[in-house]
């Protein structure tokens, strides 16, 4: 995929209207990105979250690493971008389990705890899940193509392939 | 140090930024290493570690490139004083430490099945106890690692991991201390991370 690509690091949400741009999530662990398409106005965003809720928070500072917080700032600045809620694709990938080992398994859940977040953040806000790429036990690589709304994910077994 | 009737958060603040316990994280880096040398049977170089706090957003540039294939190696650390640990191989050196650690050629072994991550997850084992028995001598303390769990994946989702356990809410940063392992040929290569427990490094 060429372009110009925009890294989204863990607690960033970018939104652009670059046609040229790419935004990309690199190597998603439990971490969920969250993307945001509207083709009419060609605005695209993604959200990179490392944690599901700000609710035992004092940190008044980044709340994008928040899934709770994060998918309604980028709501807002998809619209503040021009995006209109009604046209909005939603599509969502990551939270998986990195640690199977036995004892890790329950205290460690948050890939799980990530995509749930997500789910009840978007369904409070009227918005519905087009596709996903959740779960499993592997790392993936998202990118979102500005141009066309065209999500891929990378896995190290499966390579790159197309999720919408 | 005073030993005895710590609790964990103040040991930890003692660890990371007394002068005098610097020492302390040298000599359990190089138990560290030195349990790898015994295990692998070749002199292991330990780099001087260092304690830093790793803003999350220079996460991935801290570590290099997030898609690469890694083998990371995770373990808590367990008892008076808390933690995590995550130690970094390439997944090549990886291969090359199962040959070594096996006594076979290097390039002997092809693929990490479940013997050969089995075999890394006990060499990181041994790795952390050789640091965590220097920090528990000094401090007095009984402290011991849990038993490993072996990922095999991108660096970024295996960093993910202590990412997520370890900035709580109430930081953007990851404090980690650390140091660099490497053979006398340089082929092996290896990130030791200790992480302090979240509640104690706040």
């Amino acid at each position: 995929m060429t372009g110009n690509i925009h890294s989204v690091s863990i607690g960033e949400l970018v939104v652009s209207k670059s046609p040229q741009g790419v935004l990309v999530a690199y190597g998603l662990g439990s971490c969920v990105a969250v993307c945001m398409y509207d083709a009419a106005g060609g605005v695209a965003g993604m959200l990179h979250a490392l944690l599901p809720s700000a609710s035992n928070s004092r940190d008044s500072g980044n709340m994008a690493k928040f899934v709770d917080k994060g998918v309604p700032l980028l709501l807002e600045k998809m619209k503040a971008s021009g995006a209109l809620k009604s046209r909005m694709e939603v599509y969502m990938c990551g939270g998986a389990q990195m640690l199977t080992a036995p004892g890790f398994n329950n205290t460690l859940n948050i890939g799980a705890r990530n995509v749930a977040a997500a789910e009840a953040a978007l369904k409070d806000l009227g918005l519905r899940l087009r596709v996903r790429d959740t779960g499993g036990n592997s790392g993936r690589t998202v990118k979102l193509r500005v141009s066309t709304g065209k999500i891929t994910v990378r896995t190290l077994g499966q390579g790159e392939k197309p999720l919408n | 140090m005073p030993k005895r009737e710590m609790s964990s958060s103040l040991m930890w603040l003692h660890l990371l930024t007394r002068p005098q316990t610097r020492n302390i994280l040298e000599e359990g880096m190089n138990r560290a290493a030195a349990n790898l040398s015994k295990m692998v049977n070749r002199p292991i170089k330990v780099g001087e570690p260092w304690v830093e706090a790793i803003p999350l957003s220079q996460l991935y540039d801290h570590i290099g490139d997030p898609e690469v294939a890694t083998v990371g190696i995770y373990l808590l650390i367990e008892g008076e004083l808390r933690g995590q640990s995550l130690i970094l191989f390439s997944e090549g050196d990886a291969l090359y430490l199962v040959d070594l650690l096996n006594g076979k050629r290097p390039g002997a072994t092809k693929t990490l099945d479940a013997l050969a991550r089995s075999a890394v997850g006990e060499i990181a084992d041994n790795m952390l106890a050789g640091f965590l028995n220097a920090v528990a001598e000094f401090t007095g303390s009984s402290i011991q690692p849990s038993p490993p769990a072996v990922m095999v994946d991108m660096a970024g989702a295996i960093v993910d991991v202590v990412a997520a356990t370890s900035i709580v809410a109430n930081s953007d940063h990851l404090i980690v201390i650390e140091s660099g392992f490497k053979d006398e040929d340089k082929i092996l290569q290896c990130r030791f991370w200790v992480l302090p427990d979240p509640a104690d490094a706040g």
